[in-house]
């Protein structure tokens, strides 16, 4: 049965105070908000104000409810099905990657408040897109694109060398 | 917690067989949040790095500890994470848990920080710990690259075949599983568990080569076809390296064959012969481009009429999608080095895997499933001590050294000497193939019985390879068993003293089994390894060892020397007598000596012209070039009977005759 709409338009406040109106298909992507609506819904609250999301700011907001708006009729999964969906799509659909197609810094901003905002579809897809930047470079590579100084000592990258020979030995 | 660390305290069977763990749960993460730091920051010597950002109770996330914005997470001074430092560990492990485990690898030697993420996560651990040599078949081959720690988890946490056919129930519709049967092998291709039945007999598990693949499903003939290497089931990773290929199949994973031959240097840009793809993936891809199943079987008849070779092509599109049809096909010319390489260059020794099993199914004609760990028990052999033994070890470049590493182990062989030597009456050498009876070891000694030692050594030879020799008989046993090294003429010496077997992918192993050879070093410093059924050595430890042992018996001569002034009266030691003997026989026998089947080292080519030796004890199952092969034993017996020969007679029949 489908359940009942508890509001019409959720407005949300980004960090640096803009207010943004979503839907509330589109809200309820995030669980974040889902279940703070269906509390507010049970408490008799027919009006809301202005969702505070403290941690994150207009440009990510407005990223992240792009990803909401296009998802907007997707499933709604519980727990145990997104388990098992999880495990079984390794592939980002074509719109996700164009989604995708932010620069680092936007990226992790867009992870970070889709873990915030317990949205598991747009944090998988965040995850693959970190990973698929990974996948294929070599370990300078890897450093170039993440801004990551070596430490190793120069005994110890011979070592993790040594180990690497063995498990690459043709 | 147990005793590897994260492992939950499950029960014993349940961890013997590796359980799924199950990562969605929470019990992981509050785990990881307890212990992580302390395993990171203790074990690896790394300095305890405050969290910079405050819980402030607000999240409802799926990760209870991630937070973003007014406190925005920086990282830390310590830290080497780069970028990914702003984002929370749990963060860190969901992305690196989507990441194929060649990734993995190169992120190992990123920072020391991500060294330590990597290695603390638990199904790396215990993978590394208790499959190393499938994670290692898998980097080496490029399969590596296309699966997930995950997946390798999953396939070793399970035990059926994953394709075995179903029972039907026979009106056509499938019957509920009966059962599979369990799944021994490892395919790298798929990373799937396949019982032996279904490597041999279905055709999934016949890999194609690339060219081959691309002719037979038509696919070079299309327009060429862009891909997108960053696409989803794009496989970018070995772009850059590979895109030499321009078809594409190559979008296809691919499996690098290597271990062909022993001095193969591999190439991936003139190794393309040897790059592999799976069967169902390239006739799947190749109905997406053609664009339908008939518009394949159109491309089929149009490349018939041209004579191309399409049969394969045939077949896939009458099967539609049911692969059962494809039961007992056989020609899987590939399927051995998918399976498993043959050759360590490393550690320089034989992973005699399925090819070698293979083989010897072949020859028996036996049934299909079959154990991948039933090993006939190889063992190193025990080299004798004399100079001359190792010298024509040096030298010879013989079928009869690799006889001598296919001995019966050690354990085994005492074994069998206990028994024998317990039965009341020694057991009558094999007849020869000939049926020609074994004569009696010179003029007038029919009624001696043989030698004890001749006797358990032919005996062992035959019980050892009895199962293969009625069936094919001994020149064909050599030949299966002789090729592993006849490969290069200087490598024999090395490749001789260092090729031990090494278990196969071991799916049997216990987790717990503690005498696994790595566990415990050889005392040997210069040794690689041990095991308790078997000696590895080394070329410099035996070298080592021996020059020992000849130092300390040049000690022990000029010892006797000193307190038997006789001996040195007579001079003539016993050493020096052997030496004098051999050459006698060997200067009538104008022959040259090598190793049988027990390393021992026997003489070839010898007759002895006095009593027709050669007639009498020929070993046939070792013929080699025409020339008969004789046991020391049965020479030591012979030297016994008839003393030694001079001019073509023996001298205690000139001395009878005198």
């Amino acid at each position: 049965m489908p359940e009942e709409k508890a509001f019409d338009k959720i407005p949300l406040q980004s960090n640096d105070g803009s207010i943004i109106t979503v839907d509330y298909e589109v809200a309820i992507r995030s669980a974040l908000l889902s279940t703070m609506l269906d509390d507010l819904k049970s408490m008799g609250v027919s009006e809301i104000g202005p969702v505070p999301l403290p941690n994150v700011n207009e440009a990510v907001l407005r990223k992240v409810l792009e990803y909401c708006e296009y998802h907007r009729n997707d499933p709604l999964t519980n727990n145990e099905d997104e388990t098992e969906n999880r495990k079984k799509t390794t592939d980002i659909s074509e719109w996700d990657q164009k989604y995708m197609q932010v620069d680092q810094e936007m990226l992790f901003e867009i992870i970070l408040a889709a873990n915030y905002m317990d949205i598991k579809a747009l944090l998988d897809v965040g995850c693959k897109t970190v990973a698929n930047m990974i996948k294929g470079k070599s370990p300078e590579e890897i450093r170039k694109t993440f801004n990551i100084t070596n430490d190793f000592t120069p005994e110890e990258e011979e070592q993790i060398r040594r180990e690497n020979e063995w498990a690459e030995d043709r | 917690m147990s005793a590897h660390g994260l492992l939950p305290p499950v029960s014993r069977p349940a961890f013997e067989r590796l359980a799924v763990l199950d990562w969605e749960d929470d019990y992981w993460f509050e785990r990881f949040d307890t212990t992580i730091n302390q395993k990171l920051y203790s074990t690896h010597n790394y300095r305890p790095q405050p969290n910079p950002r405050p819980h402030t109770g607000f999240s409802k996330g799926r990760f209870g500890r991630a937070h973003v914005g007014t406190n925005p997470p920086q990282p830390g001074p310590e830290s080497t994470l780069g970028d990914l430092g702003t984002l929370p560990w749990e963060l860190v492990y969901c992305i690196i848990r989507e990441l194929d485990l060649r990734s993995l690898e190169h992120l190992r030697t990123v920072s020391r920080q991500l060294n330590a993420i990597v290695l603390d996560l638990p199904e790396y651990r215990v993978l590394t710990r208790h499959a190393p040599q499938l994670l290692r078949s898998m980097l080496s081959s490029w399969a590596g690259a296309y699966f997930t720690l995950a997946d390798i988890w999953r396939v070793l946490t399970t035990q059926d075949c994953e394709d075995h056919p179903m029972h039907s129930s026979g009106d056509g519709e499938e019957a509920p599983k009966v059962y599979r049967p369990f799944g021994a092998f490892v395919y790298l291709l798929t990373c799937k568990r396949v019982c032996m039945h279904c490597l041999k007999h279905d055709i999934r598990y016949s890999p194609l080569q690339r060219h081959v693949a691309n002719d037979i499903y038509g696919m070079a003939s299309l327009e060429p076809w862009l891909h997108d290497p960053q696409g989803p089931g794009g496989f970018s990773f070995c772009m850059d390296e590979v895109e030499v290929d321009p078809s594409p199949v190559v979008t296809l994973p691919f499996l690098q064959l290597f271990g062909v031959g022993y001095d193969h240097v591999p190439d991936l840009d003139t190794d393309f012969d040897r790059q592999v793809v799976d069967r169902p993936s390239a006739c799947a891809l190749a109905m997406e481009l053609h664009g339908s199943a008939e518009a394949m079987w159109e491309w089929k008849q149009e490349a018939a009429r041209w004579g191309a070779h399409v049969d394969e092509l045939e077949l896939l599109y009458d099967q539609k999608e049911s692969w059962a049809r494809f039961e007992n096909k056989e020609g899987h010319l590939l399927m051995e080095p998918v399976v498993k390489r043959e050759y360590n260059r490393n550690i320089e020794n034989i992973e005699q895997g399925l090819a070698n099993l293979y083989r010897r199914r072949e020859q028996e004609q036996a049934s299909a499933i079959v154990p991948p760990l039933e090993w006939l028990p190889w063992a190193q052999v025990k080299l004798p001590r004399t100079r001359r033994c190792r010298r024509r070890l040096d030298a010879v470049h013989t079928p009869s050294g690799t006889d001598a590493l296919y001995k019966v182990s050690p354990a085994a062989a005492a074994q069998r000497v206990e028994k024998i030597m317990a039965s009341p009456t020694p057991p009558a050498p094999p007849s020869t193939p000939m049926g020609v009876e074994s004569p009696p070891l010179g003029a007038g000694g029919s009624d001696k019985p043989p030698q004890p030692e001749a006797v358990l050594l032919e005996t062992l030879l035959a019980e050892k390879y009895s199962h293969l020799a009625h069936e094919s008989g001994w020149e064909k046993v050599k030949q299966l068993y002789g090729n592993w090294h006849r490969r290069s003429r200087a490598d024999t010496r090395t490749q001789f003293l260092s090729s031990v077997r090494v278990p196969w992918i071991n799916l049997h192993a216990n987790p717990s089994d503690e005498t696994r050879p790595d566990r415990e070093p050889h005392p040997h410093p210069k040794a690689w390894g041990v095991h308790p059924d078997y000696n590895y050595w080394t070329v410099e430890a035996l070298e080592e060892t021996q020059a020992e042992e000849e130092e300390e018996k040049e000690k022990e001569t000029a010892r006797q020397r000193e307190m038997d002034p006789d001996l040195e009266r007579d001079g003539v030691l016993w050493e020096d007598l052997q030496d004098e003997t051999e050459g006698d026989m060997l200067s009538i026998a104008a022959g040259s000596s090598t190793w049988n089947q027990d390393g021992i080292q026997v003489e070839y080519g010898a007759h002895c012209s006095a009593c027709g030796l050669d007639d009498g004890v020929d070993m046939d199952y070792i013929h080699y070039e025409d020339r008969p092969m004789y046991s020391t034993a049965t020479y030591a017996y012979h030297l016994a009977e008839h003393g030694p020969v001079v001019g073509g007679v023996h001298q205690r029949d000139q001395s009878t005759t005198g």
